[in-house]
């Protein structure tokens, strides 16, 4: 499936053209009401973010998408097809890709073993091709592999071990691991969390040059403002599982459930 | 005074390496006993089945006591189809890769709903359910008495019959064997097969199909057993229930710990020197699995990946400079 063939059509009642879409998306753990009818468009080539307080259902959101979880209500659909509850490797399969808030790379083996496995979907993966010394796949694809970890900055750590990484490069490897299989939308799960200054700055960088430069569609939960502001197009803000505001960075900064909620808090704090 | 550069050392020994595997080869003719190439076999049939441990619980990481099922099934299917349809060793062994096949696909589906001690658990079940038919199912595999009277293997006309005719058989077996394993552990399939031991969640996130790949494993090496047992079957000429008990998936998974979960040539390694040490330690009666069970315990303190880990690492630290750059593109097993 070629990463650039988006079969997006318009949305009946929406008048535009959307990649992601989730209609009242409902979860409970227990009695937990995590999730209560969350809806949101993503339009393509956009940088959509999520933002809330802790616990705010940011991660479960993200785990609905992707397939970890399976809503108690509403749908997702990507590309006007509806995945709501397929199993997480067929999502991948669809072109949705995502990263973990506790990152979540294989650690036990290398940064280029890593990249690899995150070709899994555009691989030649057939037991008898792999194993027979026949076409020159592997070596093709351990080539594009390097250039996913050039993007990333991390061509030269290839052969060590990707738990060894320090916790920016580990950041780094798992977005080189999506980008491996060639993702039409990527999920972000909190990319700057535990980062530098300087090194929030190259992935605010790295994270818009995806949408530029790569044509991904990216969906980011983020808690560092400063990030959060400087490149989202438009924001979504959940507290205790409901949505509370959405709109341009303007519209949000200055909502007042938003600064009560969020941006209240912290100053209160 | 002996100066060497470090490649020329790494030669030496890369040199010294290929005369151990040509003497092993061609050990029957070295001037050995009868008895010592009889053990030989053994050791080779042995590192078969724990070259197919090594794929699922080396590479996957799902701990399987299975192996030993798996090699009495292969062992089963073989001698009864040579003693009871009269059929060829070499027709026999497509039809044991396909029962193996299936066993694999029975023992890795459990891992749908479960994982690590309790699929180890199941494993143990099949064994023992094994074992019990081919105690009890008495008109198909005669139960206690076992099947006599298994045919030795045939090639160009020459019955394989004692241990220096079927020697060159099992090299060639374990070969094949060796080869498959290495070009699996060093192809992408051996790449997805570590992601599912390193991390399902991460695995899944990616697309892998973490479910069809533990199976997959599982039927490798439930094949590599049974492959093991149909060699073992018609070498031994007679096989009765105890041979295929849980005792025998103990030992393979020693020698997986003991030579190194991810190191291909420790596992080979030992389960020659681990089948040798076996016999020499006879002496010992049911003392001698209290030297492998302090083995074991050691290794898992103090050698994590077991010897032959530690020696792959020691070696890639001693020769990484002398090996051509671009070389280690992909850790091999």
């Amino acid at each position: 499936m070629p990463a650039t063939a988006p079969r997006s059509g318009p949305i009946p009642g929406r008048g535009g053209v959307c990649v992601l879409q989730v209609n009242g998306v409902g979860i409970t753990f227990g009695g937990l009401v995590a999730l209560d009818s969350v809806s949101l468009e993503v339009r393509p080539q956009a940088l959509f973010s999520v933002i809330g307080p802790n616990g705010s259902g940011k991660t479960t959101l993200f785990n609905i998408i992707s397939g970890f979880y399976r809503p108690r209500a509403g749908q997702v659909l990507f590309d006007g097809n509806d995945i709501t509850g397929l199993p997480p490797h067929l999502v991948a399969r669809r072109g949705i890709y995502r990263t973990f808030q506790n990152i979540n790379l294989f650690a036990n083996m290398t940064v280029l073993e890593n990249v690899l496995a995150g070709q899994h979907c555009q691989a030649e993966t057939r037991l008898a091709r792999c194993i027979l010394p026949f076409g020159r796949n592997w070596a093709f694809e351990q080539q594009e592999a390097r250039e996913c970890l050039d993007r990333v900055g991390l061509h030269t750590r290839a052969s060590e071990l990707a738990g060894n990484l320090s916790y920016g490069d580990q950041r780094r490897l798992e977005i080189a691991r999506v980008l491996a299989g060639k993702p039409q939308l990527i999920l972000l799960d909190e990319p700057t969390a535990g980062l530098n200054p300087s090194e929030k700055t190259g992935a605010s960088k790295l994270i818009q040059g995806l949408v530029k430069d790569l044509k991904i569609t990216v969906v980011l939960v983020e808690h560092d403002m400063s990030v959060v502001m400087g490149i989202s197009e438009e924001i979504l803000v959940l507290n205790h599982g409901r949505v509370i505001a959405r709109g341009s960075t303007e519209e949000v900064r200055n909502h007042p459930q938003v600064i009560e909620a969020y941006l209240g808090r912290r100053k209160g704090a | 005074m002996l100066t060497m550069r470090r490649s020329e050392v790494r030669r030496v020994l890369v040199g010294a390496g290929w005369l151990g595997v040509a003497w092993l080869v061609t050990l029957p003719m070295t001037g050995v006993s009868r008895y010592v190439t009889h053990m030989a076999v053994i050791a080779g049939i042995y590192a078969i089945l724990a070259l197919g441990l090594f794929v699922v619980t080396g590479l996957t990481g799902q701990l399987s006591l299975g192996q030993a099922g798996a090699w009495g099934v292969g062992a089963y299917t073989s001698a009864l189809l040579t003693t009871r349809l009269g059929w060829d060793f070499w027709y026999c062994l497509p039809a044991v890769v396909l029962v193996s096949l299936l066993v694999g696909i029975g023992l890795g589906l459990p891992s749908l709903k479960v994982s690590g001690l309790y699929l180890a658990m199941i494993t143990v079940g099949f064994v023992e359910i094994a074992r019990l038919v081919f105690l009890n199912w008495i008109s198909l595999t005669g139960g206690p008495m076992g099947v006599i009277n298994i045919p030795p293997p045939s090639v160009l006309g020459q019955h394989l019959y004692g241990p220096r005719a079927y020697y060159p058989l099992v090299v060639v077996f374990l070969a094949l064997t060796i080869l498959f394993v290495w070009r699996l552990t060093n192809s992408r399939v051996g790449v997805v097969l570590r992601t599912v031991a390193d991390s399902e969640v991460a695995a899944r996130s990616v697309g892998i199909n973490t479910v069809y790949y533990k199976v997959l494993a599982f039927a490798i090496s439930t094949c590599l057993g049974g492959i093991a047992g149909s060699l073992y079957a018609h070498y031994v000429t007679y096989i009765d229930p105890p041979a295929f008990s849980l005792a025998e998936s103990i030992f393979l998974l020693i020698v997986i710990i003991v030579g190194g979960k991810s190191s291909l040539l420790g596992v080979v390694g030992a389960a020659i020197l681990l089948t040798f040490g076996l016999e020499y330690l006879k002496a010992l009666r049911e003392y001698r699995m209290i030297v492998y069970g302090l083995m074991l315990l050691g290794c898992i303190i103090f050698l994590p990946k077991g010897v032959g880990g530690y020696l792959e690492e020691l070696w890639q630290r001693l020769f990484a400079g002398a090996d051509r750059a671009g070389r280690q593109t992909v850790r091999t097993g």
